[in-house]
Parts: structure tokens; sequence; C-alpha cells
């Protein structure tokens, strides 16, 4: 914690259900290459600054157990699949599984070498309003950005909106979801 | 019952719904706490306290003022800046391994159903909380938590369970150390002069592929308590016995006064069956190495 300024405000909570059912998406611009024993290197490109050597690229060697879960890591499969093939691959237990994928995807994700792609929250659950309250979250960091100019007033404006119709749509959908069937009954003739 | 799994730990057995985890122990010797929590909240916590010896002069346990006083102390711990009084609304009796237990459900900051008991038979007071959450029926809980307590066996050793590992200590030991780091936990267990230890870890195959051999592997990832329960064993003394194919190292000396010889050992092996490389030690008189050989003997994975 910092001794003086304000602590950072932490983004709201997501469930660990919902977590674990988000999909890891590795950068675009993150590359690795394998050795002969499967061996994993991230390649990872770096801006340097410099004109004449603008670009350097950054290696993370991972070992045996990082290299097999980076392979998993394909855009499609969700962290709850990786965690079923964990147990059976290094005959681990649920939670002995779910520990070290977390503190491993936290670890690529803090380097932004990986991303957590959520899924949509599932209607009539609290996993809306958790999610309405990320968005709303993400519209005031937004602002912030806007306010110190990291970002320009189109693309401010756009992804705002973009956001608010998010968090409309949620509501709409949620407002239909919870809607009481109509009591209104045809009378017999 | 098969969305149950058995829970053994500090010499109690108990059995909860799959999927929920130890998350939080203490004592050992003189008293016992352990707590199970589900995925979302804490939902079960046993205490037990060993009572005076018959020798000492020791008044008679009620097991109904045992809950009394907890949940005093609950509401004045917890219940004090809220200002929430605990209201009892229930009392009953309960049959709990072959004992009279009481039973009290009650509410205060939440919902909650303690028991208590004396187990004659071992000697201990018992106190077993149980968390409800809105919509879970007590009536549905005491069917499944009731008849899995068991607090006291004919059997001569007590059952341990721990993230998938389950393992018998022999009675008379008492959990004196441990570290349940997952993935590498290790418990030191004690009887009076015999010491009897236990560690595993993970991802073996991956583990060795990297140091080459349990050697190597020993001298750079056993835990430290193996060093100071141990004294004097060197890793680089571990050779391999024919008979069980673990890697042994063993010390033998004598008693300053009696003579009698005792032994320092310790044994590590890799289990492919697990993925797991087990280390155990036993340290104490030479006749009751058995402790040592009964322990390796009922050491089985149990994944869930």
């Amino acid at each position: 914690m910092p001794l003086f300024g304000r602590k950072k405000k932490e983004p709201p909570r997501v469930s660990p259900e919902r977590l674990y059912r988000s999909i890891p998406i590795v950068s675009p611009v993150v590359k690795h290459e394998e050795d002969a024993d499967g061996i994993v290197t991230i390649l990872i490109p770096i801006r340097t600054g410099d004109p004449k050597n603008p670009e350097r690229t950054a290696r993370i060697r991972l070992d045996e157990i990082g290299s097999k879960v980076w392979k998993k890591i394909d855009g499609k499969t969700p962290l709850n699949e990786i965690v079923q093939w964990m147990k059976q691959e290094f005959m681990l237990t649920e939670r002995e599984a779910e520990v070290s994928l977390s503190m491993f995807m936290k670890s690529l994700v803090d380097k932004k070498l990986v991303a957590l792609a959520l899924p949509p929250p599932k209607p009539g659950t609290p996993e809306v309003q958790e999610e309405i309250e990320r968005i709303r979250f993400e519209i005031e960091e937004l602002e912030k950005a806007f306010k110190k100019k990291k970002v320009d007033e189109k693309t401010f404006r756009e992804l705002k909106e973009k956001y608010e119709q998010a968090i409309r749509e949620l509501k709409e959908k949620e407002a239909a979801e919870t809607k009481p069937p109509d009591k209104t009954q045809v009378k017999p003739s | 019952m098969e969305n149950f799994e058995k829970e053994y730990w500090l010499e109690v057995e108990l059995q909860h719904p799959k999927g929920w985890v130890l998350a939080a122990e203490s004592g050992g010797i003189l008293d016992g706490y352990f707590r199970v929590d589900s995925k979302t909240a804490a939902k079960l916590e046993v205490k037990w306290e060993k009572q005076a010896s018959e020798g000492k002069a020791r008044s008679k346990v009620q097991p109904m003022v045992v809950i009394n006083r907890f949940i005093e102390d609950y509401m004045k711990r917890t219940g004090a800046r809220s200002k929430i009084k605990a209201e009892v609304y229930e009392r009953g009796n309960a049959n709990i391994c072959e004992h009279n237990a009481y039973f009290a459900r009650w509410r205060g900051i939440g919902d909650v159903a303690t028991l208590s008991w004396v187990c004659e038979d071992e000697n201990k007071v018992f106190l077993v909380n149980y968390y409800l959450e809105p919509g879970e029926k007590w009536e549905d809980v005491a069917g499944w938590l009731i008849p899995g307590l068991v607090c006291h066996t004919s059997e001569k050793f007590w059952r341990y369970r721990l993230i998938g590992v389950e393992f018998k200590i022999p009675k008379g030991y008492a959990l004196q150390t441990r570290r349940l780091l997952l993935g590498r936990p290790v418990a030191v267990f004690k009887a009076g002069e015999k010491t009897l230890l236990i560690h595993w870890s993970t991802f073996a195959r991956e583990i060795l592929a990297k140091y080459k051999s349990l050697v190597e592997w020993a001298k750079k990832e056993a835990p430290k308590e193996v060093g100071s329960v141990m004294k004097g064993l060197k890793y680089d003394m571990l050779k391999p016995d024919e008979k069980t194919g673990k890697m042994v190292v063993e010390e033998t000396g004598r008693t300053f006064f009696g003579g009698r010889t005792t032994v320092k050992t310790l044994r590590i092996w890799h289990d492919s069956g697990s993925n797991r490389i087990f280390l155990t030690g036993y340290s104490g008189p030479r006749d009751s190495m058995t402790d040592l050989e009964e322990l390796e003997k009922s050491i089985v994975f149990k994944p869930d």
C-alpha cells in the first residue's frame, strides 16, 4: 500500500464460478517458440524508444509444467476445462489444479501476456449486477483516462456509448427474464 | 452418498458435500480445531479439548453449558459492535458416535446449529458448529452430518486426509508441526520420544525431469521441518533399498542410560501412480519402527 496518496480503486469482483468459465487469450503481439523437449519460450516485443533499434524481444522460458499449460491456451478452452485437463495430466486434486492454474494465470495476466475473456453473465443471477458494476468501473477508468488526455474525445465518446449500450441491454434482458408471468386469462365462452 | 466426501483431520472423521475444503486448523495435542468451507462460505467448525486425566479431580462437563458458553463468547466477540443478541430457538438431543449429544439452533449474526458431547473413550469434549445459509434446512444437514461424525474408533490408528492423500497415524501420536502448503504439505507427529513425519510433493514427473534424482530433489526441495526433526541425516547418504525401491538413509544410536537402540531414518520414493514424491521419516526406539512401516503402507492417493 502506498504511504502517500490514495490507494488505487480495485475493479469489482467477478464470481469464481464465472471466472472459471472465462477463456484465456494470448495477446496478439506475443509469440512463442518451442524446443525439441516441448519447452516453451514466450517472446514479447518491447519498444525501446531508440529510433535505431525501436523494438527488442524479451524472452520468458517456461518450465515443463508451464509449457504444457501455455499450449492449452488456444483462445477456445475455458479455465474450467484446463483445470480438468490438469487434474488428469498431473494427477492433481481439483483444488490443487485450480490454485496452480490461477497463480500461473495471474502472473500471465499481470504481465499482460494473456487476457481473460469473461462469458456473458447468466440471466437471473447476481452475475448480471456484477457485470453492470464492472462496466461502470470501466467507464470511470475511461473518464479518468480522458481527463488525463490519454484518450481523444472521439474514442472516449464512442467507447462510453458502447459501454452504456451494454448496460442498457443487460438491464433490458434482465427485466425480460425476471418479468412475472402474464396472469390475464381467457375466460371460457 | 456419492455427493459427499470424507474428511479425516485431527483425530476426527466427518463427511461433507464434495468440493468443500479444510480451510483452517490448529491444535493437535491437548485440543484441536478445524474449519471446512464451501466455495463461498465457512460451513463447519469442529473443536475438541482433552479433559483432565482421571487421576486429577475434574468436574463433569455439561455439553449444554459448553454450548451456552460458546454462544455467549461468540456474541461477545462478533455481536458486540452490531448489538445483535443471540436467540436460541431450538434445543434437543442427538446420538453422535454412540454418545448423547446436545444441540442448539440459534440466530446471532447468522443461523447456526451447535452440537456438543463428551467422548469418554477419548476423554475429549467436542463442539461442532454448522453455519446454515438461507434456504438450507437443518433437518437435511443433520441427516448427513450427524451419522458421519466419528470421535473415537476401536482401530489402532487415526486416519488423516489431506489434499487428496489419505494415511493412518498410530494412536498415541499427536500432530505437532505442520505446514499445509498446497502441493507440498508436511506434517510431524509426536508420541513421547517417537516422531513420525510425512511430506509429499505434486508434479513429481515434471520435478524429477528437472532434478534428475530424488537425492538432488531432496537437497533443494525438502521442507525445512525434515532437517529440524531429522537432525544429522544427510541427503547425500540416501541409498536405494532393494526390497522397497525407496531411497533410504538410516542412522542408529543408543540411549544414554538405558542403552536401547534408537533409529533415525528418512525414506523417499516416487509414486508414479499419483505423480507424487513421498518423504517419510521416523525417529525413536528401533522396536517402534513398525509405526513408520504402518504409515507407509497406509498412504493412498484419493483424488476427488
